[in-house]
């Protein structure tokens, strides 16, 4: 808890939609390259292959931020079926960029603040 | 709150371009605004936002004042934040549109 480097790599985002698709479908859309183009183009990724994959439930993909200084980030997608016969897809996007782990002169001491949810 | 002032400083495209240079390395203020289109007493306007909202800091060598961006700081992590919480919405757009088009 009282390591800031941890707490630096926890800097991100934790985002929750609801998709009017079933899980399988929006798999397929998140996870083919073909279909994943068309909604997250491949020039914002690091490597168009997933970091790992649990088909049907989770992929991760790394990102390189197109401007200076291109941090580097991982963001999972995770896909639940929901009541409606729809998905929920949960977007966890972590900063993990090796540069932002070195000890700094200013401290994230709250990394409460820094996480930002929506519904 | 420090958040709500980052956001605020970096909603005007002008003064994102100029963080982003800064990004790329210290900078005067008259090298940074080479190839943009807009006055001094503009820049250090801009650059007085970017200051008040702990985004950029500045460090006097003699006469010279070079602009920079904390490399390691919260305000790097903070303007990624601002970013992506516009970007994602955006992208799950494009998706729903797609989700439309493809076949069961």
């Amino acid at each position: 808890m009282n390591d800031r480097t941890s707490d630096r790599q926890a800097a991100g985002l934790d985002l929750e939609y609801e998709l009017d698709a079933p899980t399988e479908k929006v798999w397929r859309a998140i996870s083919m390259p073909a279909f994943r183009e068309r909604w997250l183009p491949a020039d914002k990724l690091a490597d168009t292959a997933p970091v790992s994959a649990i088909p049907g439930e989770e992929v991760r993909y790394r990102i390189r931020d197109d401007k200076p200084p291109h941090l580097e980030s991982v963001v999972t997608f995770r896909l639940s079926p929901n009541d409606a016969g729809g998905t929920t897809l949960r977007i966890v996007h972590h900063l993990d960029d090796a540069r932002l782990t070195q000890p700094g002169p200013r401290a994230l001491n709250d990394n409460g603040c820094m996480q930002m949810r929506a519904a | 709150m420090i958040e709500n002032e980052i956001f605020k400083a970096l909603a005007d495209p002008t003064r994102r371009s100029i963080f982003e240079k800064l990004a790329g390395g210290a900078m005067n203020a008259s090298t940074l605004r080479d190839g943009m289109e807009i006055s001094q007493p503009a820049m250090s306007q801009h650059l007085a936002v970017l200051r008040g909202a702990g985004l950029v800091r500045e460090e006097r060598q003699g006469r010279f004042v070079n602009y920079e961006v904390d490399p390691h700081g919260l305000a790097l992590i903070a303007a990624w934040l601002a970013k992506y919480r516009s970007y994602w919405p955006a992208r799950i757009d494009a998706l729903k549109d797609l989700l439309k088009d493809m076949d069961q």
